[in-house]
């Protein structure tokens, strides 16, 4: 049985847990023993973007530490996957903590066994659709499905950070999902963390640029990797009164999984898009 | 030294606004930007070579700007042995007196120019036309913005932000003033036709020409110039004397270097393989020649350059000008360039105005102009670690105590509260206290401080009534994996 450490991000614990709880499902059914690392809170990714770093190294320092803490009980935390339920956070882990510990190795009280630490974890370390994708899946659910069409938006670090901006779609494409691809797919969203705060006016344009691409698909719903660009994209449909529904990658996959993926199935599911009045 | 560049005296934020408010700018920048973003994906797709000259010529930037004071000398070495005259000036004013006082020991008055980003940064043609010359811009975009009174929006295409209605107006205005007659239209054609023939009057009666430079071959001693439209040969030709202007940034080694990156502007900025024009140049008129200016003056400008050389930010200096971040970058597709409030826009814009003129020089630039989407590095021929750079100049701002108290207090708080997982979980509990007189309908509708710009147009759920953590606590209260 294989060993899967949860990284759930922030956003996911605080707001959106049904996500992680969908996720573990769907890895469970995969045939992974799921742990979870209590203590973990936030990659500092936000911190970090905005330039303040000391706040970012504290924060990637009790990320690294839970993730790398020896499971209880468990095989040695070498041999595990840990998998991650943004694009964005697993990005940041991977590929900027390397220039976060460059920075923090000048530091006073810097200690170099975090380099180890970081390579452990970042080493294992994937985003979920790349472990699904690599997990070799096959359709779980008996039911064609092929009715059902969701539009994908890939986040921008998923996709330019992490390299793994196919992987979704090959996910849905195993569960026969269809998926459609909205005009100017590679375009950011405008949530950029922290951004979508201190610039509202061009964080929002952005925002409906990517709705009004994204409906135009005539989708049944929206789905991502990045719970940071769907709370932005959603809160958007939201505050606007426009129903669609909205979903995490994980959510997909475990309605995929259970044969429940009718429009009525994913509206119900898809959450945070109230009826227009 | 830091340089000097122009800026528009506005607010960022009403610069924004004012952008975001005129839907025919954001329509004409939408089209623009796709148009060409699309041009350069097709050009490398069909053209692998292109890639392979792309790394080759990235590599022969970058050695250049390893070694760029003695390739000047080199230069300045070849080029006056062949009759130009090569002088190396610190920034704008040191530039315009150079060229006022040229103009008169010639007795000259007008001047034409072809596109020179370098001479918007230096502000040349206020300067020029404050010491009582006429100078006149050939590049068709220039010429449009220089009707108009207004600065470059794009790298490249300096009226992107205006359309075939609004140059066809301003051509009539200028037509009425000048008592000519208009173009006929508003097609290309027409508009096209009507600008060749106001500035071919000004290439034969102006008495000195300045262009800048797109290339400085230090092997060689070649000033290499490219466009799409001529008027480049026009003014480098035609007047008596030939100014060119660059930054000390141009410099290449090998005359192999510029084989390689000679594509890259081409490619990247327009989707073409080569520019329509490439012209050569390695001094004044010889001896016994037909045609070509008496006198040839190369200035070297550093304004802010030079500081850069052997730093985190050196790279930003084998920008090629291509604007190939300008059109793929999402913030730059909404509000144009103008918006960035000095000479150059889009993420290389926001990235190396504050590195050139120190960062308290338009501070907004590296804060308030990107979302980090990296679109930009994945555009750059020069892989230009633009993201990077961007975190770093915000780093160095709230190093350097440039951030607001109020922002950098709540950002101290937050990491203090988010680097343990107990602080966490008393954070957890306050927010929710907290959240319940921000809600309606089951939303988060507003909040305080830092979040609060989120809520002028978004609502966000609240936190949960129980997070992951609880629900795992719940689901195996040992905190065991469960089996």
């Amino acid at each position: 049985m294989e060993q899967v450490d949860l990284f759930v991000s922030c956003l996911v614990d605080l707001f959106e847990p049904a996500t992680g709880r969908a996720a573990v499902a769907v890895m469970e059914r995969r045939g992974a023993q799921v742990g979870f690392p209590l203590g973990q809170t936030c990659c500092g990714q936000f911190a970090y973007n905005a330039g303040h770093w000391p706040e970012a190294w504290a924060m990637a320092k009790n990320l690294l530490a839970a993730l790398d803490a020896p499971p209880t009980p468990g095989p040695d935390r070498g041999e595990r996957a840990t998998v991650g339920l943004s694009g964005s956070c697993v990005a940041m882990v991977r590929e900027e903590y390397p220039k976060l510990l460059d920075w923090a190795a000048d530091q006073p009280g810097w200690d170099s066994s975090w380099r180890v630490r970081h390579a452990r974890v970042a080493g294992r370390l994937w985003e979920l659709s790349q472990w699904l994708n690599r997990a070799a899946l096959a359709p779980v659910a008996d039911e064609d499905t092929t009715t059902t069409r969701v539009a994908l938006h890939t986040g921008c670090h998923m996709r330019r950070v992490l390299g793994a901006g196919a992987d979704a779609a090959a996910v849905l494409a195993a569960l026969r999902v269809r998926v459609a691809t909205p005009e100017d797919e590679d375009q950011c969203c405008g949530f950029g963390g922290t951004y979508a705060m201190t610039e509202p006016k061009i964080s929002t344009a952005l925002a409906d640029d990517k709705l009004t691409a994204l409906r135009a698909t005539q989708a049944d719903a929206m789905v991502s990797c990045d719970w940071g660009c769907l709370l932005h994209l959603a809160g958007r449909l939201s505050r606007t009164g426009v129903a669609w529904p909205v979903l995490h990658l994980a959510e997909l996959v475990d309605l995929a999984d259970r044969g429940e993926l009718a429009p009525t199935q994913l509206a119900r599911a898809g959450r945070f898009a109230r009826e227009v009045p | 030294m830091a340089g000097r560049l122009p800026r528009d005296p506005a607010p960022w934020a009403a610069r924004r606004d004012r952008a975001l408010a005129s839907p025919v700018l954001r329509a004409n920048i939408r089209s623009v930007t796709h148009r060409l973003a699309d041009a350069r994906r097709r050009a490398y797709a069909s053209y692998p070579a292109g890639q392979v000259l792309r790394v080759a010529g990235r590599d022969a930037k970058r050695r250049a700007m390893a070694q760029v004071e003695p390739l000047l000398d080199q230069l300045r070495d070849r080029l006056s042995a062949n009759g130009a005259r090569v002088i190396f000036a610190e920034g704008p004013k040191e530039v315009a007196d150079y060229v006022v006082s040229l103009a008169a020991r010639r007795g000259a008055q007008r001047i034409v120019k072809s596109k020179s980003m370098l001479t918007e940064e230096l502000d040349l043609n206020r300067r020029l036309a404050a010491a009582g010359l006429a100078v006149r811009e050939t590049d068709l975009g220039e010429y449009i913005i220089q009707l108009l009174d207004e600065r470059p929006s794009h790298i490249l295409a300096p009226a992107a932000h205006r359309n075939r209605q609004e140059i066809h107006a301003v051509f009539q205005e200028t037509a009425d003033r000048e008592g000519v007659p208009g173009p006929t239209s508003d097609d290309v054609g027409p508009l096209t036709a009507f600008a060749r023939q106001r500035l071919r009057e000004d290439f034969l009666a102006a008495e000195i020409g300045i262009t800048g430079a797109n290339f400085l071959v230090a092997e060689t001693g070649t000033v290499v110039l490219i466009t799409n439209e001529g008027n480049a040969d026009m003014v480098a030709s035609l007047p008596p004397v030939h100014v060119v202007i660059a930054g000390i940034d141009k410099v290449l080694d090998t005359w192999d270097a510029l084989a390689a990156v000679i594509q890259q502007p081409a490619l990247s900025g327009v989707g073409q393989r080569l520019s329509a024009y490439t012209t050569l140049i390695s001094g004044p008129r010889a001896a016994g020649s037909p045609e070509g200016p008496e006198e040839l003056h190369v200035l070297l400008v550093d304004n802010g350059r030079r500081q850069l050389l052997g730093g985190p930010y050196a790279d930003v200096l084998t920008c090629i000008r291509c604007g190939a971040c300008y059109n793929v970058c999402p913030v730059y597709r909404q509000v144009g360039g103008h918006a960035y409030g000095s000479t150059y826009a889009g993420p290389i814009g926001a990235v190396e105005t504050p590195l050139l003129a120190g960062l308290d020089f338009l501070p907004e630039l590296p804060k308030s102009l990107c979302t980090l989407c990296n679109a930009c590095v994945e555009a750059c021929p020069m892989d230009i670690a633009l993201p990077d750079h961007f975190i770093t100049l915000r780093r160095r701002q709230v190093d350097e105590g440039r951030e607001a108290a109020g922002t950098r207090l709540t950002y101290r708080a937050w990491g203090r509260l988010w680097s343990s997982p107990r602080q966490y979980q008393r954070f957890v509990s306050w927010a929710r206290r907290g959240q319940r007189f921000m809600m309606r309908q089951g939303r988060l509708v507003r909040s305080p401080g830092l979040w609060a710009g989120w809520f002028e147009t978004r609502d966000m759920p609240p936190i949960a009534p129980e997070t992951f953590h609880e629900w795992w606590a719940r689901r195996s209260p040992s905190g065991k994996a469960p089996v």
